[in-house]
């Protein structure tokens, strides 16, 4: 290499870096909040991380990115609003073309027991450690982690994944084709919905009152237990379905598909003479809960382990 | 779950009364084609200025929306909660013909509904969830010829249909 080409190589990364140094805009800002505030955040593409702190206060650092019109933050002690603004645009927005912005980073403090309302296109998303009565996050294709104990919770997704670990007494998770991964001590009610996203719930050393799953196309696995008089309704139309409860279960439990596999351990699985589908209806224990599954063509199973 | 049924002797007559008082109910509750166009040229009669501030579009689907969902429940009501395991005991062609009859309702209100939003491709970013949402209303579609009579599927095209749509609004709104 001639002693020309180094200079020229030596010039083009000194622009480069030029270019990054003056591309993102840090973000410093801090905010008053009561500890059991709430907290709304706005960001359409990059990163958007929040943690908590014992403080009655908001931290917002990060970088706002190229070609964002300013971070907008409005309200008071009791409601906070974080939004990354973008300039006006016409037609489909955040979604078209038109948007040449750069994604914007936010890393955001917030009191442990704050409320938080979460909403993202593209951006990543994740929070650990709130603990407050409402937690919610919509998205359309960014990835979204969690790892808090809110006492309610909502998630909504279009195609980002879920990967979720709450301990919650409602938890409510949708997604098309996102996959939905669900953890945690869950006491109360579950609700899980996909269309072609596969489902997968696993409760840990609790007992569930109400749990309702479903899926065109995905698949659903459940691990999980049954509280007395809880009920488990699960149904697809062409995934598989796999539960699996404790073996001291105590429900009545019918499956019914219409082409696919029923297996549920000593239950009768009754088919018609002529015609398709199958079914059972048997009942483990004392029968106080109530569980259904149903599929049209995806096979369905019930374990007890 | 037919919580109307409250002895074997009323299961047998309940279901026809309703059917009738359903089929009333309808009538009044699910607009045809031609009142889809007296709306649409109502909304383009609107004045400039609010036309300029909404999107034509969301009123229709928020009303295409609304149908869906009224079609839904009352086509819930109408298959009584019979499930899709149940087609070796539920030999009516009359009851299967109704719950096909109201996905075929669900499905011109929402392809009503797609017209109004008009043409436009959705952002490439989006168009594969629009893909697989058509591509699961379709499955849908095919499993119900083959169980017409399948409250699951019913209840499974009007959630997909309504996602879609929520989806096609979302684009609008953003």
């Amino acid at each position: 290499m001639t002693r020309a080409h180094i200079q020229r190589l030596a010039f083009g990364l000194a622009l480069l870096t030029a270019h990054g140094a003056f591309a993102a805009t840090p973000i410093n800002e801090s905010r008053p909040l009561d500890p059991r505030g709430r907290v709304e955040i706005e960001n359409v593409k990059g990163n958007v991380d929040v943690r908590v702190w014992d403080k009655p206060e908001v931290k917002i650092e990060g970088s706002l990115g190229e070609g964002v019109e300013r971070l907008e933050i409005d309200g008071d002690r009791e409601h906070l609003s974080i939004r990354v603004k973008y300039p006006n645009r016409s037609g489909m927005g955040v979604f078209g073309g038109s948007d040449k912005s750069e994604p914007t980073d936010l890393r955001v403090m917030v009191p442990v027991r704050a409320d938080l309302d979460i909403d993202v296109v593209s951006a990543d998303v994740n929070v650990e450690g709130v603990a407050s009565n409402e937690l919610s996050i919509d998205t359309v294709s960014g990835e979204v982690t969690v790892a808090a104990a809110p006492r309610e919770a909502d998630f909504d997704s279009v195609s980002g994944d879920l990967v979720l670990t709450v301990n919650s007494s409602r938890v409510s998770a949708e997604t098309v084709s996102g996959d939905l991964n669900l953890r945690g001590r869950l006491d109360g009610e579950v609700r899980v919905e996909t269309v072609s996203g596969r489902i997968d719930v696993s409760t840990l050393n609790t007992r569930v009152q109400k749990l309702s799953g479903s899926t065109v196309s995905g698949d659903i696995r459940i691990n999980t237990a049954l509280a007395t008089n809880g009920r488990i309704s699960l149904e697809t139309v062409s995934g598989d379905l796999d539960l699996t409860l404790p073996r001291n279960l105590s429900a009545n439990v019918r499956g019914e598909s219409f082409s696919g596999d029923l297996t549920a351990p000593g239950a009768q699985i009754n088919r018609p003479k002529h015609g398709p589908g199958s079914s059972f209806d048997h009942r483990y224990g004392n029968g106080d809960g109530d569980v259904t599954i149903e599929s049209f063509s995806g096979d369905a199973t019930l374990r007890l382990e | 779950m037919n919580t109307h049924d409250t002895d074997d002797t009323r299961r047998d007559d309940l279901p026809d009364a309703l059917r009738w008082q359903l089929r009333a109910m309808r009538r009044d509750d699910a607009p045809d084609r031609d009142l889809w166009s007296g709306i649409a040229e109502r909304i383009q009669a609107q004045p400039r200025q609010l036309a300029r501030q909404r999107p034509r579009w969301i009123a229709p689907v928020a009303m295409a929306a609304t149908l869906v969902l009224a079609i839904g429940t009352i086509g819930l009501w109408r298959s009584g909660g019979e499930g899709p395991g149940s087609p070796g005991t539920q030999p009516a062609a009359q009851s299967e013909s109704l719950v096909q009859l109201e996905a075929q309702g669900m499905r011109r209100q929402y392809q009503a509904a797609m017209i109004e939003i008009g043409p436009g491709r959705p952002p490439a970013e989006l168009q594969p969830a629009f893909d697989e949402l058509d591509r699961n209303a379709a499955l849908i579609l095919d499993a119900l010829a083959h169980n017409p009579d399948s409250r699951l599927l019913l209840e499974q095209l009007r959630r997909t249909y309504a996602r879609r749509l929520a989806l096609a609004q979302r684009v609008a709104y953003a």
